[in-house]
């Protein structure tokens, strides 16, 4: 099963396609597009979102159910979930976040 | 350095005003994606993980104190309070918003920066010795022809629509420290049988997917020669390079694939043409004009022992380690050459934070005659320090964590941001990094190791030099894991040559074990003390290393 996702195209930040048709940041509100006919139709709706300048390049991935909502397969997909990079420069040092682990929600 | 005149500063205004106008257009969606990238790309917006990632031009490494500061101002007010110095000697904001670049690229024009040619399928940053100017071994400063490729490179019409980018580096040493030998075009000033002083051109050389280093097409070129031939080059390269595949399109695969004699030949051909147009020979007076930009600072009358110095090293150990390692020979008795490292154990290599760049802009202008330098090993230099302030500039570093004794040795890792960052990554290559730093974070164990360069990619893209490292490390994505190969036996000096893989890759975890059984090796069978880890390598081969790195107790 798969979930789209994109940039916004303001900031670049990481956005999911939610279950009303928006773009939501946080992966466990995404929707799961479980058939190709659902995947096809959120697709079409990034396309013209992209032409009314909310996003750009949307794209597909795997994720498998969790208790919270979806949750990425991949390491690629776990990082950009978390909206982070796994070592963060935090208040002049830079410090391991254990957030990728914690992404599976 | 150089300083924009009124041509130079009404030029990158109006590249300002013209991206403001295109950003402002996409905005509004009157450009669409598609339109817009190639020109956000042309002034260096990338779009990357998280954010978008733009990347602001360091001509050949070389900074003031006031630009330094400005890139801290920049890091503060439009990104997360700190940025990365790259391996091609520039710098990147991993977190700026689109509609604040233009606002960004007018600060930076303010001091004469921009972000013009780091991305995209142009001639991009000319990148340069990191010691030119202040090299004891040094036939002639490359700088100044830096300055003049910049110029003759920046918007060229030919040449901004290349098949692939394209990267020159320039040195002027005995030593290499620009890596010519691994850029689609290097240079290297030096004196033939006449005493002339001239450039050796190397062509073809490159990392990526396809590493080759690359051969010198011409031995010796008249100074003076200098743009008309490195047209034809390019013309060459323009008219003959793939287009139909990206990985095939870099001016390497076209120099394998026609022979380097016959690309020679075919350059040589073309320059007749463009020598008798109105490109032809550098008009003495504009080298002159660039050249008085660089001319050596006012240095003073010192004597080279400096007695005080020798006090505090034996006072401070610390000290006495940093000033064995961080420090380089300069040519100018009294002064010396300081490398600062930005790897730190727990840092990310090449990254500073923005009160570090503000510190880093006062010790520039107090301490090194108003100039700093990136280095393509994603450090700092003070190219002109006097001997009598070492000890305070060492003490201001080290209050602001700048003060790892690594530089050249197994801490001095240079690792690309990688899958923490980057979307054409693989894998991380920032906590591998920190792994091996924090495993080997003893100087006594550093300093018996000796000289080692360290590389680390997340992809194959080979950002962090990986195929140049005497070991490197390329994280792959194997069925969803990150692992972790290593070649051994990489150098990017003048005897360049491209690390051999070793074998299958390891978990993260386990890399650090692996590259101790790799040094515990070589520990036990160089053939003394000063057999440096690649020439041991080079004499035993890869076969015993191989098995020493697979061995299991």
């Amino acid at each position: 099963m798969k979930v789209l996702t994109a940039n916004r195209l303001k900031d670049g930040a990481v956005v999911y396609f939610g279950k009303n048709g928006n773009w939501l940041e946080q992966l466990s509100e995404a929707q799961i597009l479980a058939e190709p006919s659902q995947l096809e139709e959120a697709k079409k709706r990034a396309q013209e979102d992209e032409k009314s300048q909310l996003i750009v390049a949307a794209y597909d991935f795997e994720v498998e159910p969790g208790q919270k909502g979806p949750v990425a397969l991949s390491m690629r997909e776990k990082i950009r979930a978390a909206h982070e990079p796994t070592i963060l420069y935090d208040q002049g040092s830079w410090v391991t976040t254990d957030r990728v682990k914690n992404v599976s929600l | 350095m150089y300083r924009y005149d009124e041509f130079d500063a009404t030029f990158v205004r109006e590249r300002v005003a013209q991206f403001r106008g295109q950003v402002d257009r996409r905005l509004k969606g009157e450009l669409s994606e598609d339109e817009f990238r190639p020109l956000r790309l042309k002034n260096g917006l990338y779009l990357q993980l998280h954010a978008y990632m733009l990347r602001v031009a360091i001509p050949y490494g070389v900074l003031s104190g006031v630009q330094m500061r400005k890139l801290a101002f920049l890091a503060r007010r439009y990104d997360r309070g700190y940025g990365h110095f790259t391996t091609r000697q520039n710098i990147q904001y991993n977190w700026p918003d689109l509609p604040d670049v233009p606002d960004m690229l007018g600060h930076l024009a303010d001091v004469e920066m921009h972000a013009l040619q780091t991305s995209g399928n142009c001639i991009r940053n000319v990148t340069a010795d990191q010691f030119a100017g202040v090299a004891a071994d040094e036939v002639e400063d490359p700088r100044p022809w830096a300055e003049l490729i910049r110029q003759w490179s920046s918007l060229h019409p030919e040449f901004s629509y290349l098949p692939r980018k394209f990267k020159i580096a320039i040195t002027g040493a005995a030593q290499d420290r620009a890596a010519i030998k691994l850029h689609d075009i290097g240079l290297r000033l030096l004196k033939n049988d006449k005493g002339e002083v001239g450039f050796e051109v190397v062509v073809g050389g490159g990392q990526g997917r396809t590493p080759i280093v690359g051969p010198v097409i011409r031995s010796f070129l008249a100074k003076e020669d200098l743009l008309s031939y490195l047209e034809a080059i390019l013309r060459v390269y323009n008219m003959l390079g793939r287009r139909d595949n990206i990985y095939k399109a870099r001016i390497k695969i076209l120099v394998q694939a026609v022979g380097a004699a016959e690309y020679a030949r075919l350059v040589e051909e073309e320059w007749l043409k463009v020598k008798a147009g109105p490109l032809g020979a550098v008009p003495q007076a504009e080298i002159d004009r660039i050249q008085r930009y660089f001319a050596p600072p006012a240095y003073e009358n010192l004597p080279d022992d400096t007695p005080s110095l020798e006090a505090k090293k034996l006072q401070d150990a610390q000290f006495k380690r940093w000033y064995q390692t961080n420090l380089t020979h300069h040519r100018v008795p009294g002064y010396s050459i300081a490398t600062i490292s930005l790897k730190p154990v727990d840092g990310v290599p090449g990254d500073a934070s923005a009160d570090q760049m503000d510190v880093l802009a006062d010790l520039a202008e107090r301490f090194s005659l108003n100039e700093i330098r990136v280095t393509h090993h994603q450090n700092l230099v003070l190219p002109h320090v006097r001997k009598q302030d070492l000890y305070e500039v060492y003490t201001i570093l080290r209050a602001h964590n700048l003060a790892a004794a690594n530089i050249g040795l197994l801490g001095d890792i240079i690792a690309c941001p990688g899958l923490d960052y980057c979307n054409l990554a693989n894998a991380r290559s920032i906590p591998v990094a920190q792994k091996i730093a924090r495993r080997f974070d003893d100087p006594k164990k550093l300093a018996e190791i000796g000289e080692l360069r360290l590389n680390i990619s997340g992809c194959i893209n080979a950002c962090g030099h990986h195929h140049v490292g005497h070991i490197g490390i390329l994280g792959v994505d194997k069925q969803g894991q990150e692992l972790y190969q290593i070649t051994l036996g990489g150098s990017s000096a003048l005897d360049a040559s491209v690390g051999k893989i070793m074998g299958p890759g390891f978990p993260s975890d386990d890399v650090p074990d692996a590259i101790a059984r790799i040094l515990d090796f070589y520990l036990a069978q160089r053939s003394d003390a000063k057999e440096r880890f690649i020439d041991c390598y080079r004499r035993l081969g890869p076969d015993p290393f191989k098995e020493a790195l697979y061995a299991r107790a």
